[in-house]
Formats: C-alpha cells, sequence, structure tokens
C-alpha cells in the first residue's frame, strides 16, 4: 500500500515537470526588431573578441572593425550600442535565446548557420590564411605537402577556418581550440605544423615570431569568405534595413575605409592597444 | 609537582631540506623547458596593464578589466551565496520533515543538481529556464536612469546597470546549483541535533514554531555556518564557470584578454594568482572568525 | 506510610494519569500490553523492572514522545493521542526530567529554566527570572545561574533539569531514570532533591532502579517486565515479599548490594 502511494507521487511529479517544460516552450511570436530597438533607444550586438575585429584597448574598452561598424549603425538607427561580448561557441543559441539583437562578429555566411539564421548581404570580405612552423614546414609551399596524415592544423572549435582546414587538407590530423591564440601557440611550440585563422591575424601573429613562424603561400588567402550580419529568423523588415545600410555604406566607401584601417597593418592602432611589437 | 617534559618545538630536519631540494629541482626543470622547448615572448607588463594602469591624463592608477571581473565575481559570489543559503535552509528543512512529500521534492532538487555536471547545469538553466525566466520577472525592463539604478550604492552592489540581467542570470543559475550542496549542509546540522534536544523542548511545552526557533535552529546554525562559509570560497572557484554563459566575471574576461593579447600563459597565471589571493585571503578569514567564536562560546 | 506531610492539603482523589487497555509497537514488537494503571494527586509512583520491561516507553506515553496504538491515555482530564492539537498545553501541565539531562547547551543556566516560562506563559523576562531563580535555589544551584550546561558536573545539570521542569509549575512530574548517568556520589543530591519534592506533595512518577529511594519515597511501586506489568500494589506490600514470581527474583538481584 505505501509502495503505490510513493508510486502515485513520482507519477504525478513526472506529469508535472513535462508539462511545466511544454508549457514554456511555446512558440514566440514575430517580432518586429527595428521597433523594438527604437522603443528601447539601444541596439543590442553580440560579439566576440577577434584581434582585429574586435579587442580591448589599454584601458579596457572595446575597439575594433566591429565596434566602429556597430557604432555607426546604431548612430543612423538614432538609438545607443551596447555590446554583449559573447563566448564564440554559444553566440548564434544566445541570439535566438534575445540576449541581443543581431550578432555583428565577422561572422562568415555559411549554408549550414543560414538555416538556423538569417544573414545580411556581406559587409566584409576576409578569406583564411595560414601560418605554419619554420622547423617542421619549411619545405611545404603546395597544398598537397600540408595534406598528409601526418600534418597537424590547428584552429579555432567551430569557425570557418575549421571547415575551410577539413576541406582543403582532408587527410591532415585536425586539433580545434577554444581560441585563436591556443592554436597559434601549438605552432609556435611545434606541436602543429601550421594553423589557420582568418586574415590578417596569421600575418600578426607571425611577426612577433619571425624565427618560428611564417606566413604559409606568401600571404595568399586560402578561401575567400563573406561576412555579414546575424539576425534571428522571421523578420524581413530587419533584415531589409541591415542589408541596405551595408550596401549604403559600401558604395560611400566607408566600410572599406574601417577595414584598411584596422587590417592592412597595425600602425592605425597600435598604441590604442599599447602594442610594442 | 612533576612537570611534563618540555614540548620540543619542531625544527626542519635534513630530511625535511632534501624534500624542499627536490620540489625545487622538479619546479626549476618545468620553468627551464617552459622557456627552452615553449618559445614564448614573455610580456608580463602588457597583461598586468589590463589589472590595472596609469592613466597619463588624470596621472592616477586606474583599475582595469581584470579587477573589475573580480569585483564582479565577488559580487556573484556573495549574491549566489545568500540566494543558495536561502534555498539551501529551506531544503535542507525539508529534508528533515516528516511530511513525505516535502522530503520527496527536496530529495529530487538535491539528487537532480548533484548528479549532473555543473557544465551541462549552467547550459540548461542558461538557454532553458533564463530565456523564460528573466522576460518574466521583468528584469530587462528596470528603468536605466531611474534614482536608484544609476547611484553607486547599485553599482557598489550589482555592477553595470547594463549588464545587470546578465549579472541575475549568473547568480542565480549559481545559487540554484550551489543551493543543492547548502540543502545538504543544513540537513547534516539539523539532522545532527540529539533527538533529546528536540523532546526536552516538547517536553516543557514548546509550541513547534518555537521549538525550531529557540532550540533547534540555533543550535543547527552553530554546527551550518563553518560548512556554509567553506561554501562561500567553494563559489568563488565555481563562479568561473559561468564564463562559459558569458557573465562578464573575471575568466570571461580573462579570455578576452588573452585573445587581444595572444599573451595566454601570463594572462592565466595572472589570473589564477588572483583567484588563489581571493579564496586564501577569505579562508585565512573564515578560520580566524571561527578560532574566536569557539573562544567566546564558553 | 509516610505519604502525606503536614504541608500537604487533603484534596479529592483526582487522577492525574490514567492508562486504560494501552498497548504500544514499535513496527512489530509489542512494548507494552495492555497497560492499566492511574495516578492519583499527591501520589508518589516508583516504576521498576528489567531492561527492555517498557517502563521508559509507558512513561514517555504520558506526554506523547511516544504514541500509543491501542487504548485510551488521560493526562489531567484531557484525553491525549499521536497528533492532537495543542499538544503542548497539556505538556505544561507535565513535567519531565530525562535519563541524559537535555539541557540547552547555547542557553545559560537561568536561560534554559526561563524559556519556557517566558514562550508559553508569555511572562516578562523580569518575572521569569524571579520564578526561575526561586526554583534553582530550591535546587541549591542558584549560583550557577550564569555559566553553561557544559561546565556543570552531572549531578548538578540535572538538578538544572528539576529547576527547568518545575519552572512551568506542572502538576504532575515525571522522572525518567533520573540518576542512571550520573557517577555515583552524585546520585544522592538527585535523589535528595526529589525526596524534598516529593515531601512538599509534588505528585510524581518516577521510572528507577534505586530502591532505597523507593523504600523512603513511594507509595506505590509498579513492577513491570515484557511490556506487561507484573505487579501494582503499595510500597509496604512490594518490599515485604509474597508477591509474584518475576518480582522476587528482580528484588533480589537489585538488593544484593
Amino acid at each position: 500500500m505505501k509502495f503505490t502511494k510513493i508510486l502515485k507521487a513520482r507519477v504525478i511529479m513526472a506529469l508535472v515537470a513535462i508539462f511545466g517544460v511544454a508549457a514554456t516552450s511555446l512558440p514566440a511570436m514575430a517580432d518586429d526588431l527595428i521597433a523594438d530597438i527604437q522603443k528601447r533607444g539601444t541596439l543590442k550586438v553580440g560579439m566576440s573578441t577577434f584581434v582585429p575585429w574586435a579587442m580591448r584597448d589599454k584601458k579596457g574598452d572595446l575597439i575594433g572593425f566591429e565596434i566602429d561598424v556597430a557604432s555607426k549603425l546604431a548612430a543612423d538607427m538614432g538609438v545607443e550600442v551596447e555590446f554583449v561580448p559573447t563566448a564564440w561557441s554559444g553566440i548564434i543559441p544566445a541570439l535566438l535565446a534575445k540576449k541581443f539583437d543581431v550578432i555583428i562578429g565577422g561572422m562568415s555566411i555559411t549554408p549550414q548557420r543560414n538555416l538556423t539564421v538569417n544573414f545580411t548581404t556581406p559587409y566584409a570580405h576576409s578569406g583564411q590564411m595560414m601560418a605554419a612552423n619554420k622547423k617542421l614546414a619549411a619545405s611545404y609551399t603546395t597544398m598537397d605537402d600540408f595534406n598528409q596524415a601526418s600534418v597537424t592544423i590547428a584552429c579555432r572549435r567551430g569557425a570557418t577556418p575549421c571547415k575551410a582546414a577539413q576541406k582543403l587538407f582532408p587527410k591532415s590530423t585536425l586539433r580545434q581550440f577554444d581560441d585563436d591564440a591556443q592554436a597559434f601557440q601549438e605552432v609556435v611550440n611545434g606541436n602543429a605544423h601550421a594553423m589557420i585563422s582568418s586574415a590578417p591575424k596569421p600575418r600578426f601573429w607571425s611577426e612577433a615570431y619571425p624565427d618560428d613562424v611564417f606566413v604559409a603561400f606568401d600571404g595568399e588567402n586560402l578561401t575567400r569568405g563573406n561576412e555579414g550580419f546575424a539576425l534571428r529568423k522571421g523578420d524581413s523588415d530587419a533584415m531589409n534595413f541591415f542589408s541596405n545600410w551595408i550596401v549604403v555604406n559600401t558604395s560611400s566607401g566607408w566600410l572599406k575605409e574601417r577595414h584598411d584601417f584596422w587590417f592592412k597593418n597595425r600602425s592605425g592602432w597600435k598604441d590604442m592597444v599599447k602594442l610594442e611589437q | 609537582m612533576t612537570e611534563p617534559p618540555l614540548q620540543t618545538r619542531r625544527r626542519l630536519t635534513t630530511v625535511d631540506y632534501i624534500c624542499f631540494g627536490l620540489v625545487g629541482v622538479v619546479i626549476a626543470y618545468a620553468v627551464y623547458r617552459v622557456s627552452d622547448v615553449l618559445v614564448y615572448n614573455w610580456n608580463w607588463s602588457r597583461v598586468f596593464n589590463f589589472v590595472i594602469y596609469y592613466d597619463e591624463e588624470t596621472a592616477r592608477y586606474v583599475p582595469n578589466l581584470l579587477l573589475e571581473g573580480i569585483a564582479t565575481t565577488l559580487r556573484l559570489a556573495f549574491w549566489a551565496t545568500i540566494v543558495a543559503a536561502t534555498i539551501g535552509l529551506v531544503m535542507g528543512y525539508m529534508r528533515t520533515s516528516k511530511n513525505l512529500a516535502m522530503r520527496m521534492i527536496s530529495r529530487c532538487y538535491v539528487e537532480l543538481v548533484r548528479n549532473i555536471p555543473p557544465v551541462v547545469f549552467i547550459f540548461i538553466f542558461y538557454f532553458f529556464l533564463s530565456g523564460q525566466l528573466m522576460p518574466l520577472i521583468g528584469i530587462d525592463d528596470i528603468d536605466k536612469n531611474g534614482a536608484f539604478v544609476s547611484s553607486s550604492l547599485f553599482y557598489v552592489m550589482f555592477g553595470d546597470p547594463r549588464l545587470f540581467s546578465n549579472f541575475v542570470a549568473g547568480a542565480l543559475c549559481l545559487a540554484l546549483f550551489e543551493g543543492a550542496y547548502i540543502t545538504e549542509i543544513v540537513r547534516a546540522g539539523i539532522q545532527s541535533i540529539t533527538k533529546g534536544q528536540w523532546e526536552a523542548a516538547r517536553a516543557v511545552g514548546l509550541s513547534p514554531l518555537n521549538v525550531l526557533r529557540d532550540i533547534i535552529f540555533p543550535q543547527a546554525i552553530r554546527k551550518i555556518l563553518p560548512p556554509l562559509a567553506g561554501q562561500f570560497i567553494t563559489l568563488i572557484k565555481d563562479s568561473a564557470i559561468v564564463s562559459l554563459i558569458s557573465i562578464q566575471e573575471l575568466t570571461f574576461l580573462a579570455t578576452e584578454v588573452a585573445s587581444t593579447t595572444t599573451k595566454v600563459f601570463e594572462t592565466w597565471i595572472i589570473v589564477g594568482a588572483m583567484y588563489f589571493v581571493l579564496c586564501y585571503s577569505f579562508a585565512t578569514l573564515f578560520g580566524h572568525l571561527e578560532k574566536r567564536a569557539m573562544r567566546t562560546r564558553r | 506510610m509516610s505519604n502525606s506531610s503536614a504541608t500537604a492539603p487533603k484534596m479529592e482523589p483526582d487522577t492525574l494519569i490514567s492508562f486504560d487497555g494501552v498497548s504500544k509497537w514499535f513496527d512489530h514488537f509489542q512494548a507494552l500490553k495492555d497497560i492499566n494503571l492511574s495516578v492519583n494527586q499527591g501520589e508518589r509512583v516508583v516504576v521498576c523492572g528489567p531492561s527492555g520491561s517498557g517502563k521508559s516507553t509507558m512513561i514517555r506515553c504520558v506526554n506523547q514522545l511516544e504514541n500509543h496504538q491501542q487504548g485510551t491515555i488521560h493526562v489531567c482530564g484531557r484525553e491525549v493521542y499521536g497528533n492532537m492539537k495543542q499538544l503542548e498545553q497539556v505538556r505544561r501541565e507535565v513535567g519531565m526530567v530525562f535519563q541524559s539531562f537535555n539541557l540547552f547547551p547555547h542557553m545559560s543556566i537561568l536561560q534554559n529554566v526561563t524559556l519556557a516560562p517566558i514562550r508559553n506563559s508569555k511572562l516578562s523576562r523580569a518575572e521569569a527570572n524571579e520564578i526561575a531563580l526561586h526554583y534553582l535555589e530550591r535546587v541549591q544551584i542558584a549560583d550557577q545561574a550564569d555559566k553553561f550546561p557544559s561546565q556543570l558536573s552531572g549531578g548538578q545539570q540535572q538538578r538544572v533539569a528539576i529547576a527547568r521542569a518545575l519552572a512551568m509549575k506542572p502538576r504532575v512530574m515525571l522522572f525518567d531514570e533520573p540518576t542512571s548517568a550520573l557517577d555515583p556520589e552524585m546520585i544522592t543530591e538527585v535523589l535528595d532533591v526529589m525526596t524534598e519534592l516529593a515531601s512538599d506533595g509534588m505528585t510524581m512518577m518516577v521510572v528507577t532502579h534505586e530502591m532505597g529511594f523507593a523504600r523512603e519515597v513511594a507509595d506505590r511501586v509498579v513492577f513491570m517486565d515484557e511490556g506487561r506489568i507484573e505487579e501494582n500494589c503499595t510500597k509496604d506490600e512490594f518490599f515485604t515479599g509474597g508477591r509474584g514470581e518475576r518480582a522476587e527474583a528482580f528484588l533480589s538481584k537489585i538488593l544484593q548490594h
């Protein structure tokens, strides 16, 4: 008798839990993002630290290409900008969970991602660049040289460079890390032959270790990518606005000017981050 | 009257010095290997700059990202401990209740949390619960220009108002997680009160409320406080986990610094030292307080 | 027969405790088998018997620290049972002294004694202190009022426990082996207090092995064995002999020394 009493109690609790889960999964209503942003008075932008897209200056403030783009975008909308630094591996789920309005973080447009989020037209094109260890890979000059099982390639987990590495060098051994700095460190230590990352990072980093690392393929980009803003699905008005903003600023040359400032070399912003190299 | 022989003071013997020497050799070897094989340009000042930097314009030392991170970590630990302690007190009492339903509910809660890895728990909470809970509480709608919100008291207690909902999510998450462990601490504390105390309190005619209030809880609290203090320190360390859901505490900001400067080693060694100083200081402080409490009790 | 002293007023026999056909089980083990017993106003009843005979269980049923499953128990005119409401009101009329004292370690002696009067009778602290000190003096421990239980000897603690029970001015006092946990040299001080209490007319039910005390103070002796009441007679009848087999066996063992 006691047993059935406990059993009944457990069944009831399980049912309550199931209904609780079901109730909270009600579909969200389609929203008007632009209107929400204007009502709130702030544009919330999700991004990730990624030199030189976004990084910290010596005072700890955010600077970088994304920061400039988002700031101008917000100014043009007549609102304040608020940055929500987010770990890259959780940035799309965070967007879907409405932690911010848009991802402006140098996110490459890929069909897989497009199934979950909407992308605007590209606002930047970067490529993937490779930095290789001098001792291990000095003689490697062709793509096939790197496409061997004995070659280890490092990249940042979940980012486009890893996909590029898998596609271009399928036979190589891939090692993924939580961020680029660690991946690059592996090459410097000689634990990996090469690492792939978005340009211009490999070039910047190689400048710091001229004896150990060099930029492979004479600095040519391995791929040409497209980066766009990422938005939640279901709001075509927001898509239209952001995409057209990009078109306008591309034609005026502002985007290219900013891109060159941050990516060409580091002379423009070296002092902001107190770089000595 | 015969006196016992004087206690000889513990002195370090030759064997002890040999042990120290061995440890020193191991450390020296590790350092040598690191500097030789790893080919790394150490740059401590650049990273230390992110702890505190000298602002030429105002000619003052200004705390930078990492110190702000530690402040957030402390705030998280503080508020999470308070909420977790409340949860723990209620749930812990329920664990000892005569009512079967109360015992089952609290037992479910404890077993659920203790048998899921902290990381998984954090993700479940963040993407599932907080997405539903936070809009309900209306955290995002607080008036950022309101009198209290923009005051410096608010800043000290909760940090930057713009990051408030982010902070609340992190604190709540940690509180729910640690609450399960505090529940067990409270339960053990209550159960350690001998049956005779309950009986004597009842026999003298105290109402059930007074039995708890005057006899049981005062004694239980004395047993619960030391492990609770330890739990606070554990929380400081566990708070690093919420960096995975982008709460802007010390560990998360450390990843940003490491990414920006690419100086991985310096960043993490400095941050590790910061956590150590924080935790060790509190541990020493609590040890002192406990000794003092022991002395004044009799 | 020395049960009524000069100071105790003659009263109508007033049954303060009565057991009617009471049985109690711990799971499948029957600890009390059909107990029938009554204690009247002014009576001093000593309960004795071998260990495991159910003496403590029976006395703890009076204030429902143990619940009975069969039969009825009446205390001060009210029936008591397991989950009755306002049980604490009955308990305020019944004082209990435990084998292991059970003083509240986080409170001073004075606070131990004043707690119940303050909480139950809503007395002010000053009034409660006055009452407490009165009873602490009666048990001759008033000078230790500001000490804590851990600073007192066993005998002293038990005397405080008696004062604590008396502070609620109960109509009947229960003693559950009050001296069994004491070192021999302290037993006397506690028994002396109990004897004095008896001579002032307090109704009491005492579970004990101290036969000397029984012989001097008791009106009636109840002998229990294996959950049953085997003997329930006056003190003189009990000690003169000629009782049942088990009672005789028990007595002969106890009275060896």
